[in-house]
């Protein structure tokens, strides 16, 4: 498993596959457990039990490139006696899900709160999606999709609502973000086999980051 | 046949098991309770109370050189990676190399105290087990159950890569782990396990080399090395000490409570009354069941299915520390041959090696259950266990069906002086709320399910630190147990209907009618209108585990509808509803014919605790069926055995 963001697993020369950590976040019981089980399972758990601690699963996507995407998936606890070990989980994460309920507005502001901390504590080139879970739920909706839709815009986040009950928009999600990662990952950060160039370039810019923060 | 001693249906009234309920769930979190805690939570704390528990002796460092650990978690999971370490440094620095930290599932492990790990049948098993072998601190048996949990990933943990470890060891159920392994190797004999362990590592290297740095080529040596100290633990077994408790009475888990011996105990050593009655009664059963289990897994079969699943968990619970003087001279006068009747002091004062010989009769009482259960099985698919028959293997030897979670229990949460055995002054008091003992906290943990952090103020000296949930579940397991308590007080009671139900006809019917077996007499304090009890083992024809679908369905005439309501934290008449303290959830209750299902759901936020079927079904009849099954009942049908076990498939409805 990768521990440092620019220790990503790029396995072959082809670069066709790459393995990332990704690391679901949000408030307690938005769906982080039930997105990440019917993305990695296709199951859907009405009652699904709370996560301890956090819950660890992998699953590969297709991107349109043809590279395949493998995410080790680490599904955290949403309670917030969990927040403190929050950095142990995406720590070295090169991406995040950040997870709210559409029908609850709390949640919502939850999850700016954990994009704030991704984006000052985490890897700097982590890509961080948002994504609006329960759409099933739209009838009962406290946050419209315009106002989450332009909160991911003015902070450069993915956005997708999706029902993992439904299983709408689940697969677009991770696929979303699998996407991202690589041309991130190109123009930024730096994998391990090659590149050395771009490696020592980028390893500087983190430095700066970490100085001024 | 012999009929349970008066001592013994004392102990089993199906009066107390909220209280009992109540008191195994407080004991177990009064335990967990400093694993809860985090650097914020400690830091909150008055610095004294902080100090207490971190100073315990359970969460020092192993050596001068690390430093004090920041919470007990922290200091459990270090101390097991020492131990990992000890075992194989060379595969512990490959795994943290890959970022591989024990916290990610020892979190999980200690903070549910491993109720995740394992079927619940299994789980009881295994608390049953802790709970006899350490009566006054958990730590010790924690660290050594998780290690032995740990090395028996040794396999994938060196083979595989980080991801592949992380996935096997965070995806419980560990189905292919034999409870009754952990509980002799991480329970009962741990020290002798890691000295065989120890002792292999000295060996030469083709043993050695069983260590994971030395590639993929040794592995083949991994599994005879198993075998290899499983025999040895098998010859030492009869004749070795097992690891002696390590009482602390620094320990944070006894805070808080009333440790006068003298004022709970009422004479009588149980421990001697135990093993004695223990090893007198039926001494080769269990040993048998043991070792044809130890030989099973050194010949490599899998005991997961050959063994251990037919072991069934009937962990009941004692009205505890006998709360009146008349029941506690009869006790101490009875305790050689009976014994229910402990207190926590007696259960503090047990000998290990009382705990391994009532525990191995326990096991060994539990087989010849199952053994029943299984010809029944092959007879027809579905079991349907006589009153005659479950009560004659609940009474042939009652104290070997003792429970060991009883006797953690401790002390009745309630006052002493509702020992009246009278349904009219137990039910006044437990409509009480005002009353002083904690009337107040039973009923709100009935309501909420334990989900409410400040649900139980009598003993959560930290509520912020209490997690909802987690909290509930840990409950959850416990009140299971008294759910398979109160089959076996009904079954009990049948001991005195047997004509009149010994003939067990339609299972349909029978599931549908628990109370077909006509109307007969209850022991003591029989109701009005008094009907036998069934146990009823259900189990597809096809299963390997006749009690995967255990349903324990007892009949609870003998309480009163106030009594349950009050339990199940309802109005008399309506359907209950548990509310976290957020807001945030959601009802279930599942209805049958025939009486009430009592739900924990554990689900994140979902978590409903104790739903219960409209009462009308009492109202209309008057007689209360309690049903104890596993899995969903909306899928039951559909579900396979296996199924039902996987607990993060879905819920878990325990009762």
């Amino acid at each position: 498993m990768a521990n440092r963001p620019t220790s990503m697993a790029v396995s072959g020369n082809n670069r066709s596959f790459f393995q990332y950590k990704l690391v679901l976040l949000g408030d307690s019981s938005v769906g982080k457990s039930s997105l990440a089980l019917r993305f990695v399972r296709g199951q859907f758990q009405e009652f699904q039990e709370s996560t301890i601690g956090a819950a660890f699963m992998t699953q590969s996507v297709q991107c349109s490139d043809g590279t395949t995407v493998k995410f080790e998936i680490w599904d955290t606890a949403g309670q917030e006696r969990y927040h403190s070990l929050a950095p142990m989980y995406y720590r070295g994460a090169h991406c995040a899900v950040v997870v709210y309920d559409i029908s609850d507005a709390s949640t919502f502001t939850r999850a700016k709160s954990w994009v704030r901390e991704l984006q000052r504590q985490a890897p700097p080139n982590i890509i961080i999606a948002l994504a609006g879970n329960k759409l099933d739920l739209s009838h009962s909706r406290q946050v419209s999709e315009e106002e989450a839709s332009a909160y991911a815009a003015e902070n450069k986040l993915l956005f997708v609502e999706a029902s993992a009950k439904t299983d709408a928009n689940v697969k677009l999600i991770f696929t979303r973000v699998a996407e991202a990662i690589p041309k991130s990952d190109a123009a930024t950060a730096a994998p391990r086999s090659q590149d050395t160039s771009s490696k020592t370039v980028n390893l500087g810019e983190e430095d700066n980051r970490r100085k001024c923060c | 046949m012999t009929v349970l001693t008066p001592d013994a249906q004392a102990t089993l009234d199906p009066k107390f098991i909220d209280h009992d309920i109540y008191a195994v769930y407080s004991r177990v979190m009064d335990a967990l309770l400093p694993l809860y805690h985090t650097q914020e939570s400690l830091a909150q704390l008055p610095a004294a109370e902080r100090d207490a528990i971190m100073s315990s002796p359970n969460y020092q460092p192993d050596d001068v050189f690390t430093p004090p650990f920041d919470t007990p978690l922290a200091a459990l999971c270090s101390q097991l990676q020492s131990i990992f370490c000890h075992y194989s440094a060379t595969l512990y620095s490959q795994l943290a190399q890959n970022d591989f930290k024990l916290e990610y599932f020892c979190i999980r492990w200690l903070r549910l105290l491993f109720s995740r790990e394992f079927s619940i049948d299994n789980t009881l098993l295994l608390w049953d087990a802790i709970f006899l072998a350490h009566p006054t601190s958990m730590e010790d048996a924690m660290r050594n159950v998780a290690f032995y949990i740990l090395i028996t990933f040794d396999d994938i943990l060196s083979d595989a890569s980080a991801s592949e470890c992380l996935l096997a060891l965070m995806q419980p159920p560990y189905r292919q782990i034999s409870i009754m392994s952990v509980i002799n190797h991480g329970v009962l004999e741990p020290h002798q396990f890691r000295d065989s362990l120890g002792r292999l590592s000295q060996e030469p290297p083709a043993e050695s080399g069983a260590n994971a740095a030395t590639g993929p080529a040794s592995r083949p040596a991994a599994p005879s090395v198993r075998r290899g100290f499983r025999s040895r633990l098998a010859g030492t077994r009869s004749s070795s000490a097992p690891a002696a408790p390590s009482a602390s009475n620094g320990s944070a888990g006894a805070k808080g409570r009333s440790k006068d011996p003298a004022a709970l105990s009422p004479g009588g050593s149980l421990a001697e009354g135990l093993a004695q009655s223990a090893l007198a009664a039926n001494p080769a059963p269990g040993l048998a069941a043991q070792s044809e289990a130890e030989s099973l897994r050194e010949l490599g079969i899998p005991v997961s299915t050959a063994s251990q699943q037919t072991y069934v968990p009937i962990t009941s619970f004692s009205r505890l520390g006998s709360s009146s003087s008349s029941s506690s001279s009869s006790s101490s006068s009875s305790s050689g041959s009976s014994g229910p009747v402990g207190t926590i002091s007696e259960a503090m004062g047990l000998s290990s090696e009382a705990s391994r010989a009532a525990l191995d009769s326990k096991m060994g009482q539990l087989q010849n259950a199952a053994a029943v259960a299984q010809r029944a099985r092959q007879s027809r698919g579905r079991i349907v266990m006589s009153n005659a028959s479950a009560a004659s293997y609940l009474t042939e030897e009652p104290s070997t069906s003792l429970p060991a979670v009883s006797r953690l229990a401790g002390r009745r949460p309630f006052i002493g002086a509702s020992d009246s055995s009278s349904d009219s002054d137990f039910d006044h008091a437990l409509s009480d709320s005002d009353g002083p003992a904690g009337l107040g906290q039973d009923d709100d943990l009935a309501t909420d399910g334990g989900a409410s952090p400040h649900g139980s103020p009598r003993d959560l000296t930290s509520p912020s630190s209490w997690d909802e949930v987690e909290v509930a579940e840990v409950e959850a397991v416990a009140a299971a147990g008294a759910a398979a308590a109160a089959a076996e007080v009904a079954a009990a009671a049948a001991t005195e209907a047997l004509d009149s139900c010994a003939s067990t006809d339609n299972p349909d019917s029978e599931a549908e009618d628990p109370l077909a077996g006509g109307e007969v007499a209850a022991p003591e304090e029989a109701p009005a209108r008094p009907s036998p009890p069934i146990l009823v083992l259900d189990s597809d024809s096809d299963s390997d585990d006749p009690f995967s679908s255990l349903q324990a369905r007892a009949d609870l005439t003998k309480i009163s509808q106030q009594h349950l309501s009050q339990l199940l934290g309802s109005d008399a008449g309506k359907s209950s509803t548990a509310t976290m303290a957020d807001g945030a959830t959601t009802t279930t209750t599942s209805t049958t014919s025939t009486g009430l299902y009592l739900e924990a759901d554990t689900s994140d936020l979902e978590l409903d605790g104790l739903d219960i079927d409209p009462l009308e079904s009492l109202s209309a009849g008057g007689q209360w069926t309690l049903t104890g099954r596993l899995g969903s009942p909306e899928s039951e049908d559909d579900v396979d055995d296996e199924d039902l076990f996987s607990r993060p498939q879905g819920r878990r409805s325990l009762f």
